[in-house]
């Protein structure tokens, strides 16, 4: 029985998922710049980010070894985008996504935050309405950075917003996320 | 009229990971119990369907390296159990995965049983001893292979009958990767055995209100998708959703217990070597006729449950369990039209006239049973002898 028992056992050494993995980091430092730029250009999200406490500092990663990406308010209340690396820094909000596949699923916009939330995909470890208010800031993020047939699937409802705001904004998001202007 | 709540105790204490990607959640669900170096158990068969692959990518990128044993075989003896549990020790495992159902599971709890404290712990198991200890992470991923006890306190291992409420899986898995389409009569064998759990929980006079909901959702959910899983087994919502009901339905009848359809189809099953759910099918009609003229019968929630709520809207007072019956034998004629081997009668599973003498007493045997009324069975078996679907 002993023989038998091992021929039919093996031990599965943890694999890996690079490519998802250079995906999924591509989209967060993307999203992490656009969430700069729009703090700077929408009107709403600096309003967001108003009511969040001085230095307020959020991250939304993936378990278990990232990546992830780090956002928070500097001395003077600007919004920064300020990396990939937790360690070392003060965090007030962690947004844990629990898996590399449930974070591709939010990041290829099949499965929106709120959606994702539902599913309990999500670990969040601060206060619920700092939660709450970044969830509001990557909705109308997306809005502005994805095409409106994508973001109907990311976002929970699509807004109605004037056609030339809309437009004139996400040339600057894009513009600020793509050159990192401060 | 909903009846305030009466006293009771229930029981489940299993969290539940359903639907797309639950499996990619086991390694952070694994860490939230202290678990890190999981032992996998299934079959050949399932290994050869590709599940050390599944597992395998569930578990990349979580830096876990995991065992994965596919040897447990339909009949597992403590032979086996005693040779895993020199591989749990000796390989440093901390956690028990069962992928499969039926005897995978059986294996999976005695295992834990043994592994959390002493092998002679299986011992005060089978004698019911074992009611409190608290036993290492145990998850279950079943497919719709079952056998009835999968997310309950009990264990068949070859003569050892195991309880213990602790052994009850903690965490449960459904992805539709792990329920893969069955063969027909497999899939209508499990259907049919997970119906008879919870009908027999919703006509239970320990019922209450929490397995009234488990067994409604169990019923809704068979009723609502065998008959197209059977048509299109490649349909993985539905098969999830049978699934699914296989655990509200167990849940249900680990609160309560088997009654007399369960235990007759088990002991039939066992007499027979055929699945219990099959006959359990033929049973339930004359199971639920034997209900009708009783008082306390619950007639019109039952129909409910299996007729849905627009039918039930347009059913009078008193003809519920009647309906109950029609459907039924409405599903039953579909099952024997698209199952060509499907049974018609108790007598073409091979069973003797002169069997039926002891099969009361085989019934009352069974594991999870409740209290039994013997001449009862024995009225159940002789109908059930004398009908051809």
């Amino acid at each position: 029985m002993e023989s038998l028992t091992m021929e039919s056992f093996r031990e599965i050494p943890a694999g890996g998922k690079p490519v998802k993995r250079i995906y999924v980091a591509l989209m967060l430092w993307f999203v992490g710049r656009a969430i700069q730029a729009a703090a700077r250009v929408d009107q709403a999200v600096r309003e967001e980010f108003a009511a969040l406490p001085d230095e307020f500092t959020f991250s939304l990663g993936v378990l278990p070894r990232g990546p992830a990406m780090i956002v928070g308010k500097d001395e003077e209340g600007r919004v920064r985008y300020r990396g990939w690396r937790p360690a070392g820094q003060r965090i007030d909000l962690r947004m844990k996504i629990k898996n590399l596949e449930g974070a591709l699923l939010m990041f290829t916009f099949q499965e929106s935050t709120a959606v994702a939330t539902a599913r309990n995909r999500l670990i969040v470890d601060g206060e619920v309405p700092a939660a709450c208010a970044i969830v509001r800031i990557l909705d109308r993020v997306e809005v502005y950075l994805l095409p409106k047939i994508i973001a109907k699937l990311a976002v929970k409802r699509y807004p109605d917003w004037p056609w030339e705001e809309k437009i004139g904004n996400r040339i600057r998001i894009y513009a600020g996320a793509i050159l990192g202007c401060r | 009229m909903f009846q305030s709540a009466h006293t009771f105790v229930f029981c489940s204490p299993a969290k539940v990971l359903s639907g797309n990607r639950a499996l990619e959640n086991l390694p952070v669900e694994l860490a939230g119990m202290d678990a890190c170096r999981p032992l996998i158990l299934t079959t050949a068969g399932l290994a050869a369907r590709g599940m050390e692959r599944i597992m395998a990518a569930a578990f990349a990128d979580s830096q876990l390296t995991v065992g994965f044993f596919a040897g447990v075989p339909p009949c597992p003896d403590r032979e086996l159990v005693r040779a895993l549990y020199g591989l749990y020790r000796d390989r440093g495992h901390d956690s028990l995965i069962a992928l499969g159902g039926g005897p995978v599971l059986t294996v999976a709890k005695a295992l834990n049983i043994a592994v959390s404290g002493e092998p002679e712990d299986l011992e005060a198991a089978a004698a019911g001893t074992l009611e409190s200890k608290e036993l290492r992470p145990l998850t279950a991923i079943p497919n719709l292979d079952l056998s009835g006890y999968e997310m309950t306190r009990y264990a068949d291992l070859a003569s050892l009958s195991l309880t213990a409420p602790t052994a009850i899986p903690r965490l449960l898995v459904l992805d539709h990767r792990t329920v893969p389409a069955e063969d027909r009569k497999t899939t209508a064998a499990g259907a049919l055995l997970v119906l008879t759990q919870a009908v027999e929980a919703l006509l239970h006079p320990g019922r209450n209100h929490l397995t009234d909901a488990y067994a409604y959702g169990a019923t809704r959910f068979i009723m609502e998708n065998l008959r197209m899983v059977i048509k299109n087994p490649s349909d993985r919502r539905r098969r999830l959703a049978l699934a699914n009901a296989a655990f509200f339905a167990q849940t249900a009848f680990d609160n309560l217990c088997g009654g007399k359809i369960f235990c007759l189809g088990m002991a039939i099953s066992r007499r027979c070597a055929i699945s219990p759910g099959l006959i359990m099918g033929l049973l339930i009609p004359h199971g639920l006729l034997m209900e009708m003229d009783r008082e306390e019968t619950p007639g019109k929630d039952l129909f409910l449950a299996v007729g849905g709520a627009e039918d039930y809207a347009l059913t009078g007072e008193g003809i519920g369990i009647r309906k109950t019956v029609d459907r039924f034998v409405e599903l039953l004629l579909e099952l024997q039209s698209l199952i060509p081997d499907y049974p018609r009668s108790i007598r073409d599973i091979g069973l003797k006239k002169s069997d039926l003498e002891e099969l009361p007493g085989a019934a009352d045997e069974i594991t999870g049973r409740g209290t039994l009324d013997l001449s009862e069975v024995r009225y159940l078996l002789d109908k059930a002898w004398e009908t051809r679907f």
